[in-house]
């Protein structure tokens, strides 16, 4: 697989050059940063032996082709080429610009091999380029599986030329897409210090997280299900200019029906040209600064200060002793607490992951049938109850995504002590960080929820959305429990994606089907009521068998 | 009651066998010097003691506990400052000293009493509260070792402890080490730093390619070989006085 990537590597060495940077260097650090990514050294009490797996990737491949499959039927019925294409394309894009910004900002601001690179002939733009290289790799395989569905049905239906311009375009708008997310960061870097650069690239990847989901929305405001069956209205709208999947879909017009005039040349000029003008910025104008500001990632301020002296109880001791049983519980909790807090790498991949399971269920409303007002909207959704309870399923995920996230960290080494300590039953570990999570991050969901659920459908929502919860929380103690866990910060971050987009998809499906089951069951009086107290008594009995898992249930990296 | 007694260990990771046939036995009270080339199996005898790899052929006992059986007991009894180890440097001292204790079950408050008493001895009482990824290596090594014996722990082991320490905290720590021992501690210590390890240790343990091949005081090592210091019966047991040569060699490649 390596080898395969280093092969386009040198197909495409031409390009380098073009760019100016140092081609040699490049193979050579993308090379190693493949190997490394193939080769997580994964040891634990009882064997020490290196695995290669990329398991995980290739499973998200397999997720995003069988995606690609399902649209690409819609191609067969939509009677607007340009709505269809305009779909496919911002499909795609959204795709990979949410698994670049979830998985890989990481990559691209990493700063563990600065003292490895930096003390190294290496400028600026080289290693950007390395960077952005190793990432396009993944992201170009990414693109493939989606890709390749819609390039047969394109084939089939619109001949060979049209395929082909199909795949240029899909490689055009994956250089747009990376290349653009590296331009907000670099831009970002440009304009701030490096330790106020750690403190904002959140808020920044929450901003950027916003964009692209409103420019998926207004492509959504282009082909709806109408658009799609009845072909859109031949009007131009000025933001069609701003949305790259349309200039995209009326490109394949074009190469489709051979219909072109001024507007149309438009949009191919762009199609063809943006991806280039990105390219040249990231590389000609903005990696001036990039080695400097990576390097000042790491170096921290001293007055790095905690605001409450540990003299005093601060909040989280109050919360823990509150909320746990035994002392390590207790340790645990707060442990969990205070470094969900402050390790900038775990907010970097969770965060961006907030932002679209808490913005979905508002995009969801905006989309409710009709371009009526804000109001006449929410009088629209009030008569829909199944809308609610979507709402209080999507947010309860977000204790899943967490959850599968809360093991990794960069301090991972660290996790010696779990094994020093005398730890008889990890479980308490286990609950207590679960514990954390519950209050830290669904509580206040759960609370600010139960606000929004009481204006738009008054407090009779409540009880479900409380039932919802239980829910929720009982899946996920049954999954712990019966699968192998791993304790808090103690393995690997995952480097080659880990699929933290394509498993929240996954989450929202379960999560999804248990809603629908859920409504099923709110249709009869009384027996969200009933069910109520069995979920109650089960969780309490889940909590408890939570605290006894053994070492033997507990895989340690 | 022996502080320590490996009889016949034997321990392999796959095909290699990294310790064959390891028989050894340490008294309460006692500081043990376990020195060896790289490689040679001191890590995982430590790692053994200390319960974090369970299977090995032998037997290993802990202050009278089996490690294989009783393994809880003996990580009770025992501290542990690992070589060049990582911490969770988001958090502060305290925090990360407080999580520790809580995992040895030790009440909040004396963790918090003997922690900034231990930080102030150290001269860290001014950074308690800050967070460990502005420390330097020293300082976190400073962290480590209170980290070790927090919980008043019988048995220490420690790996190359003073790595990263200045002078003055170099000095502080062999006085501890001394009192220690003093106050009926027994201590493992683990360097490549001979001349610490000829000061400090009441018996010295040389392994090599998983045996040991010498055991005993400084005194009855430098009886057995002419030679004077530490270093020099180290370079004899275990080396093969090809040095000067292959310094010689290195710099020629270099200059290529």
């Amino acid at each position: 697989m390596i080898n395969f990537y280093i092969k386009i590597l040198f197909l495409l060495r031409p390009i380098f050059l073009g760019l100016g940077v140092n081609f040699e260097q490049i193979v050579a650090i993308v090379e190693v940063k493949l190997k490394i990514d193939n080769r997580r050294a994964r040891f634990n009490q009882w064997n020490k032996k290196q695995s290669e797996s990329n398991g995980t990737f290739f499973l998200m491949l397999g997720l995003y082709f069988l995606m690609a499959c399902a649209i690409s039927a819609f191609i067969y019925f939509s009677a607007s080429i340009i709505a269809i294409y305009s779909l496919i394309f911002a499909v795609m894009m959204f795709m990979l610009a949410m698994t670049l910004i979830t998985d890989f900002s990481a990559v691209i601001l990493d700063s563990n091999d600065n003292a490895i690179l930096l003390p190294r002939p290496i400028d600026d733009r080289t290693l950007l380029i390395a960077r952005i290289t190793h990432i396009l790799m993944y992201l170009l395989s990414m693109m493939l599986a989606l890709a390749i569905p819609f390039l047969v049905v394109t084939m089939h239906l619109y001949g060979v030329l049209a395929a082909i311009s199909f795949l240029l375009i899909s490689l055009l708008s994956l250089i747009l897409i990376v290349f653009l997310t590296n331009i907000f960061y670099l831009v970002l870097m440009q304009f701030t210090s490096e330790e106020r650069l750690r403190n904002v690239i959140n808020t920044f990847q929450i901003i950027l997280t916003f964009t692209f989901m409103g420019g998926y929305r207004l492509v959504g405001r282009l082909v709806n299900f109408d658009a799609l069956m009845n072909g859109v209205d031949s009007k131009v709208h000025w933001w069609h200019f701003l949305v790259p999947p349309i200039w995209m879909g009326n490109c394949m017009n074009i190469i489709i029906k051979h219909e072109f005039d001024s507007t149309k040349f438009l949009f191919l000029f762009l199609t063809l040209t943006m991806p280039f003008l990105v390219v040249f910025l990231v590389n000609n104008v903005f990696s001036g600064v990039f080695n400097q500001k990576i390097a000042g990632m790491d170096i921290a301020k001293r007055q790095e200060k905690i605001p409450n002296k540990t003299s005093k109880k601060g909040l989280v001791e109050t919360l823990s002793s509150i909320f746990t049983g035994t002392s390590m519980e207790r340790g645990t909790f707060e442990f969990v607490w205070k470094i969900t807090s402050r390790d900038r790498k775990f907010k970097l991949r969770i965060y961006p992951s907030l932002v679209y399971l808490l913005i979905y269920p508002v995009f969801m409303i905006g989309t409710g049938r009709g371009d009526g007002s804000f109001v006449q909207q929410i009088e629209h959704l009030r008569e829909s109850t199944g809308m609610g309870i979507v709402v209080i399923y999507l947010c309860g995920t977000v204790l899943l995504t967490i959850r599968s996230q809360i093991s990794q960290s960069e301090d991972f080494k660290a996790a010696w002590l779990y094994e020093l300590a005398p730890i008889g039953k990890p479980g308490e570990i286990l609950s207590g960080s679960l514990r954390a999570i519950m209050v830290k991050f669904l509580l206040p969901i759960t609370l600010l929820l139960s606000l929004v659920l009481s204006v738009i459908w008054g407090v009779n929502l409540l009880d479900d959305l409380l039932f919802g919860m239980l829910t929720i929380i009982n899946l996920d103690l049954l999954l712990s429990i019966g699968m192998s866990n791993e304790l808090p910060f103690s393995t690997e971050i995952k480097k080659n994606g880990g699929g933290s987009f394509i498993r929240n998809m996954t989450y929202f499906f379960i999560t999804g089907i248990i809603g629908f089951i859920h409504y099923l069951m709110m249709q009869v009086p009384y027996v969200i009521g009933v069910f109520m107290v069995i979920q109650l008594a089960l969780a309490l009995f889940l909590f408890k068998k939570y605290r006894e898992v053994a070492w033997e249930k507990v895989r340690m990296e | 009651m022996k502080a320590i007694k490996i009889s016949n260990l034997q321990k392999a990771y796959g095909s290699a066998l990294v310790l064959k046939d390891v028989n050894l036995e340490v008294d309460s009270g006692e500081i043990i010097g376990y020195i060896g080339p790289n490689g040679a199996g001191k890590s995982t005898t430590i790692k053994i003691l200390i319960g974090m790899i369970p299977d090995y052929a032998g037997s290993v006992e802990v202050m009278g506990f089996d490690v294989k059986t009783n393994p809880l007991e003996v990580k009770r009894l025992i501290g542990y400052v690992p070589e060049n180890a990582s911490l969770y440097d988001t958090l502060s001292p305290m925090e990360y000293l407080r999580f520790l204790g809580s995992l040895y079950q030790l009440e909040t408050d004396q963790i918090e009493e003997k922690a900034t008493e231990l930080l102030r001895l150290f001269a860290l009482y001014d950074q308690r509260d800050d967070r460990m990824t502005t420390f330097s290596k020293g300082m976190k090594q400073k962290v480590l070792l209170i980290s070790g014996i927090l919980h008043n722990p019988k048995v220490i082991f420690l790996d190359e402890p003073l790595s990263g320490l200045d002078a003055n905290a170099v000095i502080l720590v062999k006085e501890i080490l001394s009192q220690l021992k003093h106050a009926g501690k027994t201590i493992f210590y683990s360097s490549h730093i001979m001349d610490v390890v000829e000061k400090i240790s009441d018996r010295i343990v040389l392994i090599n390619k998983g045996t040991i091949i010498a055991n005993g005081t400084f005194d009855e090592l430098k009886s057995q070989r002419e030679t004077g210091s530490l270093e020099q019966i180290f370079n004899q047991l275990t080396g093969n006085n090809e040095h000067i040569q292959l310094a010689e060699e290195f710099i020629q490649v270099m200059n290529r």
